[in-house]
């Protein structure tokens, strides 16, 4: 054996179970799915017929299709901008010199480590509940309505759970890159005069521009997919308004038993979804710095 | 010789990770050569699938006495809040299960082709009339009616005395006279738990379609196009009763009530009424055991005669066709039926779909006033049931939603549902 064939031996045997098994559960069901998005079925009859492009016609006149697209988008712009800024925030200041700081990096990420659904239900508990209480102790107006029962209230009670409960994850990201900045390049800086704000900009910022990659990455993905906080918090309701794409999918797929009408929708969705985080992330590789 | 112990281990472990894959799908193979010759005592396996995890406790205690009465048998249950979904993915990966839920009509004629006819059975003779058309499909008869329930507006007696209402009202002038009544007690009507689906979309939507001469000619005229659903002579009367249980309830913040907060209002004594059925009794008596209380039919006009009470079978058992123990499965089933007072009325607390089984006081105030209604006759079917998808109930509830919402009229309103009922009957 010629020491190239046994390297290339040994890299098959390390590697060959991990596609194999990444084949069987994620590119197989995604193939049937292709196959789907050209076929009709209810999801339960055994008849399955072949209808080419029509389930891909079909969707962009579904209204409520490209209003949970124009749902998830918004939820995703405004979810990722605020759960980055708030997790960049406490990692700065979790990482300053403070007596607290280990007991606030765990409060900061313990909602992390409960379920989404759990947290969902919670949460419902505490607006429809809680909330009422609140405004009768503080007279605050905004505590005073159901904000299950608005449209525009129950984007942002979306919003604020997501950002509460992801935000402390995104902070222990920030936080380990922070430290990973070296104390000399700062000292130096510092000698040379620079001010705070001359430091975060010029130094620190540039030199966590990978976490920023990462975050930015996990914050658009996990936006777009967001499902069983939805489910459990609003139910996409009140009337489909804050229906996100997943839920939408799999609502058509299971409650209307529009099985392939749902495979092309999720088609779609994976093309643009994946267009985006490629561009985000081929974007802003080009701009980090290696230290 | 490391490098090469190691690539052996991964090997190994590789193979043993594949195997472990392997396994779950040649098992059905292998469990069916163990069940094949099912003749003597050899051991069958029933796998079963069903709702109602309330009762999930109580159904695992009857597995457990039909095993020991059949020591052969393994019942293995799998109890879930969503069916349908579970059914779908269990057929698609080939476990499917031998018996399990399905609805009746519309659900029950998708699932027909997977299903036995079970019209020859013992106990087929015995189900009450009311729910035979939800199962018969071409004179074949395929469901286990499990139980009979109705729903209506249920209604706090102690409130009612109190605001000097002597008698519940059974028409929809009636109806407005008792809130007005409530409300001039100072005491809230209504806490409708509009953000369920349920609720609204299924059960008060379900009303004028089922108020309806011939619901199931109906639901066909409106499948062909030749009826529109805004021509409904009952949808006036539909949407009076929704706007009364807005109005005289929590206004557009209805549509954040939870069916939890709605049965703790109820419960409590926040609100004197609740659109809700005989399913109800539990999760109240939970909250507070001394809750006064009954139900009425919900009226969609002023002709008394007219107010009836709906009544279907919520789930029936159906027998798959592809099972290998089919015999055991109807065994099973001719033995739940036999045993059915003990276990489907005084355990389960169901209210019997047969004829020869007794409703007792033990089932509580509402299923009590509910029999009067089934007694004398005065019983419309769940028309949703007749609806053209099984799920399309959480469609029709957004612009209802919207509706309650102010953001749609209703002609608005009317006019999306229209759009998808014609849309579901195009796929």
């Amino acid at each position: 054996m010629t020491p190239t064939i046994k390297k290339r031996l040994v890299y098959a045997t390390f590697v060959t179970p991990a596609v194999l098994l990444f084949a069987l559960i994620i590119m197989l069901p995604f193939a049937r799915a292709i196959v789907f998005s050209f076929q009709d079925w209810d999801g339960i009859s055994s008849d399955i017929k072949w209808i080419g492009w029509e389930n891909y016609t079909a969707i962009f006149q579904d209204t409520a299709y490209l209003k949970s697209f124009g749902f998830t988008l918004k939820y995703v712009a405004v979810s990722t901008l605020l759960v980055n800024l708030i997790g960049f925030s406490l990692a700065i200041v979790l990482n300053m010199k403070l007596k607290t700081k280990n007991a606030l990096r765990t409060v900061f990420f313990m909602p992390h480590v409960i379920g989404t659904l759990i947290i969902g239900f919670i949460w419902q508990f505490i607006i429809s509940q809680a909330f009422p209480q609140i405004a009768e102790w503080t007279g605050l107006h905004i505590f005073e309505v159901n904000w299950l029962s608005y449209p525009g209230y129950a984007f942002w009670a979306l919003i604020m759970v997501s950002v509460w409960y992801n935000a402390g994850y995104f902070m222990v990201i920030y936080i380990a890159a922070l430290q990973g900045i070296s104390n000399e390049l700062l000292e130096a800086a510092e000698i040379d005069g620079v001010n705070r704000w001359q430091k975060m900009w010029h130094i620190v910022l540039p030199l966590v521009r990978n976490a920023f990659t990462i975050c930015l990455f996990l914050a658009i993905t996990s936006g777009f997919k967001v499902f069983d906080l939805n489910l459990a918090l609003t139910k996409g309701g009140p009337f489909g308004s804050t229906e996100s794409l997943a839920l939408h999918i799999y609502q058509d797929a299971f409650a209307n038993n529009n099985y392939t009408l749902a495979s092309t929708k999720a088609i779609l969705f994976f093309i643009v979804l994946g267009s985006i985080t490629l561009i985000q992330v081929f974007v802003m590789k080009r701009k980090e710095v290696e230290a | 010789m490391r490098k090469s112990l190691s690539s052996f281990t991964v090997l190994a472990l590789g193979a043993g990770l594949l195997a472990g894959c392997g396994q779950g799908d040649s098992k059905p193979s292998s469990n069916a050569s163990e069940t094949k010759p099912a003749t003597g005592d050899k051991k069958i396996v029933l796998k079963l699938l069903q709702g109602k995890p309330e009762i999930a406790d109580k159904t695992k205690q009857m597995l457990a006495d039909y095993q020991a009465e059949n020591p052969n048998v393994t019942i293995e249950p799998e109890i879930t809040v969503d069916v349908q979904t579970r059914l779908k993915t269990l057929f698609a990966a080939g476990e499917a299960p031998d018996i399990f839920f399905v609805k009746g009509y519309t659900d029950m004629g998708l699932w027909r082709d997977r299903l036995v006819d079970l019209s020859d059975e013992p106990w087929m003779s015995k189900v009450l009339p009311t729910t035979l058309p939800g199962m018969t499909f071409d004179d074949k008869k395929y469901g286990f009616p499990i139980s009979i329930e109705g729903y209506g507006f249920i209604y706090n007696k102690d409130l009612f005395a109190k605001a000097g209402i002597d008698k519940v009202p059974t028409t929809i002038t009636e109806l407005e006279q008792v809130n007005e009544k409530l409300k001039a007690a100072g005491i809230v009507s209504y806490s409708e738990a509009y953000k369920e689906w349920w609720t609204l979309g299924q059960h008060l939507l379900s009303l004028p379609f089922a108020y309806t001469p011939d619901p199931a000619g109906y639901a066909k005229q409106l499948n062909d196009g030749s009826a529109k659903i805004k021509d409904n002579p009952m949808i006036d009367g539909f949407f009076k009763v929704l706007d009364m249980t807005v109005k005289y309830g929590s206004g557009v913040e209805s549509l954040g009530v939870s069916y939890d907060t709605e049965i703790a209002n109820f419960a409590t004594g926040k609100v004197a009424m609740i659109q809700q059925g005989v399913w109800a009794l539990q999760p109240i008596l939970k909250v507070n055991p001394d809750v006064n209380m009954g139900m009425f039919p919900i009226p969609l006009t002023d002709n008394a005669e007219d107010t009836r009470i709906p009544i279907s079978v919520p789930n029936y058992y159906g027998v798959n066709k592809e099972s290998k123990n089919v015999e055991e499965a109807k065994k099973f089933l001719n033995w739940i039926h036999e045993n059915g007072q003990k276990y489907l009325v005084d355990s389960f607390q169901f209210v019997p779909a047969f004829s020869d089984l007794q409703a007792t006081d033990q089932l509580g105030p509402l299923a009590a006033d509910m029999n009067e209604y089934v007694k004398n006759d005065r019983i419309i079917p769940f028309a949703f049931f007749l609806w053209p998808a099984p799920g399309i109930q959480t469609q029709f509830v957004k612009p209802l939603q919207a509706y309650v919402g102010e953001q749609l009229n209703k002609e608005q309103a009317l006019d999306e549902i229209q759009k998808i009922w014609t849309g579901a009957v195009k796929k």
